[in-house]
């Protein structure tokens, strides 16, 4: 192995139309694979943990880089690149959470390159933008030659870097409800140095009233093998007048639920301890978001 | 403040040096144009590549090249048998012999292997692609054997022995002064901890490469990216050539700090180019780069420290075991800097020190920026601050009672010739954090420390280490500085150009230097153990003192003056107390040059020559002289989730005299930054000898993200024995930077973490 060589032999097709992209794939056999950013395809081609046979960029099909809000949804294309959502997100606040992940994912080459559809098709545990998309409930439209579908992000992860895509299945968008007015939402990660891959992150999305909870949704990456929806917090806090001890007790319920590993980035133990920890400042911002008293 | 000056200063600086000029390499290298090792090509190159072993321990049964051999594309498979020489004695570059820190090692592993990593067989090939195809096919029948990869373990009876020797220990240093049973007697007050710190990777932005190739004459050219040129005496070993037939060439380097200072690619380089007869490249992958080359040594330090109610520091004992990994290469050297270092900066009338170095199936420890200091320096200063806390004192405070001063003796019995800036450092550095920051949240507390140390510059004087530099003057008035400095992108070459400016009354613009070519330069040693300024900048002051004499010489001839009543600046050179009566420069040049009077000078200088010190009691000098100075560090650790922000840095260093000022607080600040990602982050992970963290995405540094501004304080004590007064500063930077961040999380939690890095999530 070495890196510094692509030693897989390819053909590269670069289509401008999905139904071209979805004939191709299925001309080039098993090892065809769809190639967005390349940030992570590329290193596991160079550590030759993949050989695709044939690589096809989705980056020139102009219905993949749609962004914009219509009828009640955000869209954004399955290739828009980082830097495009960062700058849409210092525009529109309507996705803080969102927002706040792409501040955090990856430094300047990964978001000049890297696409949201790729973040999604790896789908890496620690996939920062994975808890912000869930927790604002998103859907992930696939696209084969057999027709289209739409999925709830909450049941597009299997496994790691599994997922509900079919190899030759294109992920054309991701479509975000618009949040109600009362909603504020938050993420953030734990990491080691500034660009790096997190410890463990979580986003909030909280809706409000005065002091009290109407609703909230939680999830985490890197606390399991998909980056995962919370199931009891929300519901224990539904309703609720939201103090300092709740949020405690909320807390720990999430490092129950949680069964993160120990892995080159940190500890299984660090991760259960520190998840409440988390879990408390993420949904004290999206709470101070929402509007009212912090 | 320093009584004298030293004798060096005898030119006041004026126009050039002391001024934060552009270095000489600043502006190509901002617009991309540097060349680093991997830029050059030539036609008909090949492209080596090593085969490494996967095993941490394990021996070699067979090798089968056949079917390398025969990929279309492969010019030359070589093993251990195919190497004329294979066995070679690790040396760095002394001209001067010394017995007995010598270690063995194999350019390619013969029926052993001793850890994962190691060299077994090289190709050359038309392609990259080939080279890799080849080193693949290459079949290597391993029996693995159990290794061993702890030192306690490796010194046991019975351990799996990792060399041919019939012990892992490599050596065993020991210090006594006064009777530490009687020093512990008198103390109120000992504390008494075991430190470890890891493995650090270097890190530098290249990685190892070159570029060899046989010319008209016959010679072997190499040129790389190295610390060390003069390696061209143990390559021509390997290949049984004189010593003449073999020619280094340095390039720009990106990055040392130790890493280059054993061979790398070039010995590699010179087999197959000699064997194939063809142009050879060779670059590492930056996974290679990490798991081949030695490491920061990880150690294992027993400190007891006693000091009496009234804060004096009575007796010191010191325990120190290092992890040499599988090959000797420097680490007897680097234990002697720990041993001599082991007491830090302190006055202490009884101490006890015992080193060993060890042999382990790891990868192999050797040099890096500090050289075994960072890690005493952490041991010995986290002793301060507990023993401050316990006596109810300020660190500072502690500190200030027992800090050796200028005339009192080291632990090891040098005394101390020239200023000890300690004091003066500490509290300059720690006034530079400014008003402390204010905690936002309840579960985030706010903490400040300080790291003193003292850390050589120089070599060993029992090396009797030497440099040689060429000052010429054109015919036009520009100068020309030959010398065989090696540049790692810390301003070596520039400030020769600077000096010689300086001296020569000509801009930095009209200075030209060629570096770092055994064939043309003149040899100026390594560029390690932060002697370059220091070695070749006293030569060359020296060259460029003699050209200068002569042209004042002729001068005076033309002005009808005493060339002691002139001045030469700007090109001119003047009467001082009458600027009507001058004469350009260049007239005065060809002045020399038709009446035959030379206009160059090669000047050698020789650093003080002692004899070797006696390991037994370890008294004597050591080291040419130290720089003294004080990090200090604030910062913000969340006790809910371990988190630590580091919120102000500052380093002051009596530098002695600072030839370029911004280049000096570059060097503070890089040392500063890579000593907080030793105490923050780094840490190469091995298990059983097998490197989990081979790349950037596992083993993280400090990045231009994670940086804070380190607020640098430069004293100018002008009693450095380098030019113009100035002391080394390379390796100072880095040593103390690690303890004044763990004394500040001390300050943060009230509580000491005994092993680097300060991890939030101790697994």
């Amino acid at each position: 192995m070495n890196t510094r060589i692509l030693k897989a032999e390819f053909d590269y097709f670069a289509p401008a139309s999905i139904g071209e992209a979805l004939a191709l794939i299925a001309q080039n056999g098993p090892t065809a694979r769809f190639i967005a950013g390349g940030t992570d395809l590329l290193v596991q081609m160079k550590l030759e943990t993949v050989a695709p046979g044939c690589l096809i960029s989705l980056m020139k099909i102009s219905e993949l880089s749609v962004l914009k809000r219509e009828k009640g949804f955000l869209r954004i294309g399955a290739a828009v690149t980082w830097d495009r959502i960062l700058a849409f997100g210092s525009e529109d606040r309507s996705y803080p959470a969102l927002d706040d992940a792409v501040r955090c994912l990856g430094k300047v080459q990964v978001r000049r390159m890297g696409t949201i559809g790729g973040n999604l098709c790896t789908a890496s545990p620690a996939a920062d933008s994975a808890p912000a998309l869930l927790v604002y409930d998103s859907r992930v439209r696939l696209v084969s030659a057999r027709g289209r579908r739409t999925l709830l992000l909450d049941k597009y992860f299997l496994g790691v870097q599994q997922t509900a895509r079919a190899a030759d299945e294109i992920m054309t968008e991701i479509r975000i409800p618009a949040p109600r007015p009362d909603v504020g939402g938050a993420f953030q990660k734990l990491a080691r140095v500034g660009a790096d891959i997190s410890k463990i992150s979580c986003a909030v999305a909280v809706e409000r009233k005065g002091r009290v909870c109407v609703s909230c949704r939680v999830a985490m990456g890197a606390v399991a093998p998909v980056p995962l929806m919370i199931r009891g917090v929300p519901e224990f806090l539904q309703e609720k007048t939201v103090t300092a001890s709740l949020l405690v007790t909320a807390g720990r319920m999430i490092s129950d639920e949680i069964r993160p590993i120990t892995d080159v980035r940190s500890t299984a133990e660090y991760r259960k301890q520190v998840a409440g920890v988390l879990f408390r400042d993420v949904f004290q911002k999206a709470w101070t978001r929402a509007g009212g008293e912090p | 403040m320093p009584e004298k000056q030293h004798p060096a200063n005898d030119h006041p600086p004026v126009d050039v040096v002391g001024r934060s000029l552009p270095r000489c390499d600043a502006a190509d290298k901002a617009l991309g144009n540097t060349k680093y090792a991997e830029d050059y090509f030539l036609p008909g190159m090949l492209y080596g590549k090593v085969l490494r072993s996967e095993h941490a321990a394990a021996k070699i049964l067979s090798i089968d090249t056949r079917n390398a051999e025969k990929l279309s594309g492969v010019r030359a498979v070589m093993t251990a048998k195919d190497v004329p020489h294979n066995e070679t004695i690790t040396r760095f570059g002394q001209t001067h012999t010394v017995g007995g820190f010598e270690g063995l090692y194999r350019i390619l592993a013969d029926k052993k292997v001793r850890f994962m990593g190691e060299g077994v067989a090289l190709v050359a090939a038309d392609t990259p692609a080939i080279a890799e195809e080849a080193a693949r096919l290459i079949r290597v029948d391993y029996q693995p054997l159990p290794g061993v990869f702890d030192p306690f373990e490796a010194l046991k009876r019975g351990a799996h022995r990792v060399g041919e020797e019939s012990s892992n220990l490599v050596c065993y240093y020991k210090v006594r002064q006064g009777d530490i049973t009687e020093g512990f007697a008198a103390s109120d007050v000992i504390v008494k901890n075991t430190y470890r710190v890891p493995f650090q990777e270097h890190a530098y932005i290249e990685p190892e490469a070159g570029l060899a190739w046989i010319d008209d004459d016959g010679v072997i050219n190499i040129q790389v990216c190295t610390q060390v040129i003069e390696h061209y005496r143990e390559i021509a070993d390997v290949l049984g050539l004189s010593y003449n037939k073999v020619r280094v060439k340095g390039t720009w380097i990106g990055g040392g700090f130790g890493g280059k200072e054993d061979i790398t690619v070039e010995t590699y380089l010179a087999l197959l180019t000699w064997k194939t007869k063809r142009p050879v490249k060779m670059a590492y992958s930056r996974e290679e780069s990490i798991i081949c080359h030695g490491k920061r040594h990880p150690y294992i330090m027993t400190y007891k420290t006693g000091a009496t109610r009234e804060g004096k520091l009575m007796a010191l004992e010191a325990k120190l075991v290092s992890d040499a990994g599988a090959y000797v290469y420097l680490s007897p050297w680097v234990l002697l800097y720990s041993t001599v270092g082991a007491a830090g900066p302190y006055k202490i009338p009884h101490v006890k020190i015992d080193a060993r170095t060890v042999l382990t199936n790891n990868t192999f420890s050797s040099a890096f920026r500090g050289f075994g200091v960072p890690q005493v320096c952490f041991a010995y200063e986290s002793q301060m601050d507990e023993l401050a806390e316990r006596l109810h004192l300020s660190p500072l405070e502690l500190r200030r009672r027992n800090y050796l001063r200028k005339g009192e003796a080291t632990a090891t019995g040098y005394v101390l010739e020239h200023y000890a800036a300690s004091p003066e450092a500490a509290e300059k550095a720690l006034e530079a954090l400014g008003e402390k920051t204010k905690s936002k949240s309840p579960a985030v507390k706010i903490g400040r420390g300080i790291g003193s140390s003292m850390t050589s510059y120089g070599r060993m004087v029992f090396l009797h280490d030497t440099s040689r530099s060429y000052v010429g003057m054109e015919l036009d008035g520009s100068v020309t500085v030959r010398c065989g400095v090696q540049d790692l992108g810390g301003g070596q070459a520039s400030s020769l150009a600077q000096i010689a400016a300086e001296i020569l009354g000509v801009s930095m613009a009209d200075t030209r230097v060629f570096i770092a070519d055994t064939a043309l330069t003149p040899i100026a040693g390594t560029t390690t153990a932060t002697r370059q300024l220091y070695m070749s900048g006293n030569a060359t002051s020296m060259a460029a003192k003699e050209v200068r004499k002569n042209l004042l010489d002729k001068a005076g001839e033309i002005l009808g003056a005493e060339p002691g009543d002139l001045d030469l600046r700007d090109g001119i050179i003047s009467v001082m107390n009458d600027p009507s009566r001058s004469v350009p420069l260049n007239t005065v040049v060809r002045a020399c040059a038709s009446s035959g009077i030379s206009l160059f000078h090669i000047a050698q200088f020789n650093a003080p020559a002692r004899e070797l010190v006696d390991f037994k009691k370890g008294q004597g000098q050591v080291f040419p002289d130290f720089t003294f100075g004080t990090h200090a560090a604030e910062v913000a650790v969340d006790v809910e989730t371990g988190k630590i922000d580091v919120l102000k840095l500052a380093a002051c260093f009596d530098v002695g005299k600072a030839i370029n000022p911004q280049a000096v607080e570059g060097q503070l600040e890089g040392g500063t930054i890579q000593g907080m990602g030793y105490a923050l982050l780094e840490d190469v992970i091995l298990d059983k000898g097998i490197t989990l963290t081979p790349s950037f995405s596992e083993y993280l540094i400090p990045t231009s993200l994670d940086a804070v501004d380190v607020r640098c304080i430069l004293i100018e004590s002008g009693d450095g024995i380098g030019p113009f007064g100035a002391k080394g500063v390379g390796e100072p930077s880095l040593v103390s930077a690690a303890p004044a961040l763990a004394n500040a999380v001390r300050d943060a939690i009230g509580a000491g973490i005994p092993d680097l890095p300060l991890t939030r999530n101790a697994s």
